[in-house]
């Protein structure tokens, strides 16, 4: 697949764009080159490496207990708009 | 200039605590320096005087009915603005959170608050924490204290320039590829890159969850040990956090630099691109270890040629996920007029509210994770990733600590790499792995160009040691007597 088609089908994956013609052009051009960059990765021994160990850390999961929620009034008042204590956004488009 | 700037942390808080240095006083003599500096350095995205004064009252108050203050009384910082405070805007250097205010404050903020820091007000950084320069910021670039026609480095590049300005005391940074110690670098200041999962992320708005740290930016190894002292440990906030228990205490063999063993990476001396002149100065900075009672050898990294790559990868895969919520729903800006769906509302918003390098690094990190490519390129990167890591098990085997310079050039000028990303990559090129390890590193001012631009010295430890690197650190301000210590001429005097 060509760079420039392959640049279109990502950049919606992405969900950026559409690009003027000029800013497609360079921007395919620099993702292009970054791609030449990785090529260097071909020659990582195919074989799995073992899975990296992160360190020792606690598990995410939490005792299942009762405790006292946030206020709402703290959770909303940095809201940008809201009534009350909802938070008001803007209509949806579809 | 005033002496309360010349204060070290440790010196201020010291002070305070004795009675002989006010917390008014600081924030004066620091808020007057920042009126002074802050046109020709632009360190700073947002200013929080008005918060820093009424907590500095409240410490008087205080310190006036014999409450002890904490250890980082008076201190002032600087803090990245991609960590969230509450009540106050994030902006993380990117229009696309216009109008965002914080709605919790991290927990390397609360730390700090919590030991009586004062924070000053939130510095600039390139979009998002991606760039080496901070020219990626929608606010325009910092300025390099040591030559304002240069760049500071990035993405901390605002807090490293207003330390080395003495616009604050200490400051925070994150890392996530060498932003923390490679503006440490390009601007002369000590910086550390705490092993991954030492400081909680809680806060810190995500870019490479799997490789982000905030770590200190400060004038000395002192300073930057007690300031990482102070934010690291345990958050339950944080599943990446290290349980306590599972981390080394100091290395007693640390507190003599005699049999001490630095490693030298022959991978590493031979890089392409790179200035000679930064290995000349790296050369002489590890005779005076060796003259001190170090022992040094050579070692290899055999897969670090992978690692440049490897990371313009991983990174990236995770910011593409990372950043899918900025969609012009949830956050900040929402593109304006008929975006005709709600597919167009997010492209629309996502392509005016980010920037060029951020949209790239989107877009490369898709295009890693997309059916057909994965295998190929992020699954490559990730067992590269895993040989990077055994590198540096297998070298701290044999030896305490690994020396390089910190980054490949002294700082460069504004503009100079901006249209070639490819190079401005590079400028990472020895920070790089220490972030795929997940280990310690540091930079450390070592001496200066010809063009009287500082460079850095990285040190580089074991996971968990990140205590004994501060260490070695604070040994070379030892050995050579605090001279590169230095405020830059050019600001001297405001």
């Amino acid at each position: 697949m060509d760079t420039e088609k392959l640049f279109d089908q990502v950049a919606h994956l992405a969900r950026l764009g559409p690009y003027s013609a000029e800013a497609r052009a360079k921007m395919a051009g620099e993702f292009g080159r970054t791609l030449d960059l990785f090529k260097v990765l071909s020659e990582v021994p195919a074989a799995p490496a073992a899975v990296r160990d992160q360190g020792p850390t606690n598990s995410c999961f939490r005792d299942d207990a009762a405790v006292p929620p946030k206020a709402a009034a703290r959770i909303v008042k940095n809201f940008p708009q809201k009534e009350g204590s909802l938070l008001k956004v803007p209509k949806v488009i579809e | 200039m005033d002496s309360i700037l010349d204060l070290s942390a440790v010196q201020t808080a010291g002070k305070v605590k004795a009675g002989q240095l006010r917390p008014l006083e600081i924030l004066d003599a620091y808020y007057g320096r920042i009126e002074k500096l802050e046109p020709k350095i632009k360190a700073y995205l947002l200013l929080l005087k008005d918060r820093a004064y009424g907590r500095a009252r409240e410490m008087e108050a205080r310190l006036k009915s014999g409450r002890p203050l904490g250890r980082l009384a008076g201190v002032a910082v600087a803090v990245k603005d991609n960590m969230v405070l509450e009540d106050y805007p994030t902006t993380c250097g990117s229009k696309i959170l216009e109008g965002y205010v914080s709605t919790y404050t991290a927990t390397a903020l609360e730390r700090l608050e919590n030991e009586d820091a004062l924070i000053l007000g939130k510095t600039n950084l390139d979009e998002f924490a991606m760039g080496s320069s901070t020219e990626n910021s929608a606010f325009g670039p910092s300025r390099n204290p040591w030559d304002t026609s240069r760049v500071p480095g990035g993405s901390s590049g605002g807090s490293a320039a207003a330390v080395a300005a003495r616009m604050a005391c200490a400051a925070l940074g994150s890392e996530t590829g060498g932003s923390v110690r490679q503006p440490a670098s390009f601007c002369g200041v000590v910086g550390l890159k705490p092993t991954y999962g030492r400081v909680s992320r809680y806060g810190l708005v995500a870019f490479g969850s799997s490789l982000d740290q905030i770590g200190p930016l400060a004038r000395t190894a002192e300073d930057a040990a007690l300031i990482f002292d102070v934010i690291s440990g345990h958050d339950p906030k944080d599943s990446t956090s290290l349980v306590p228990s599972k981390i080394q205490h100091p290395s007693s063999s640390t507190q003599h630099l005699s049999g001490i063993k630095v490693g030298l990476p022959k991978e590493y001396f031979s890089v392409e691109g790179a200035d000679p002149e930064v290995f000349r100065v790296t050369e002489e900075a590890v005779k005076v270890l060796a003259a001190g009672g170090a022992k040094i050898e050579e070692v290899s990294l055999p897969h670090s040629r992978f690692a440049l790559p490897t990371y313009y990868i991983v990174a990236p895969s995770e910011a593409s996920a990372n950043l899918a919520r900025f969609d012009g729903v949830r956050y900040g800006l929402r593109a304006g007029g008929q975006a005709g769906s709600l597919l167009g509302l997010y492209k629309a918003s996502r392509t005016q509210g980010l920037g060029h390098e951020v949209q790239r690094r989107i877009l490369i990190g898709t295009f890693a994770l997309s059916h057909g490519y994965y295998d190929a390129y992020y699954g490559r990167a990730q067992q590269a990733r895993a040989l990077i890591a055994r590198d540096f098990e297998e070298v701290f085997k044999n030896v305490d600590f690994v020396v390089s310079p910190t980054a490949p050039t002294a700082a460069f000028k504004l503009g100079e790499k901006t249209q070639d990303p490819v190079s401005m990559y590079l400028s990472d090129i020895f920070t790089i792995p220490v972030n795929l390890a997940g280990i310690a590193g540091a930079s450390v001012c070592c001496g200066f160009s010809k063009d009287n631009l500082p460079l850095g010295l990285q040190i580089v430890g074991p996971a968990g040691r990140d205590e004994d690197v501060l260490g070695l650190a604070a040994h070379w301000e030892r050995l050579t007597r605090g001279q590169y210590i230095q405020i830059p001429q050019g600001v001297k005097n405001g």
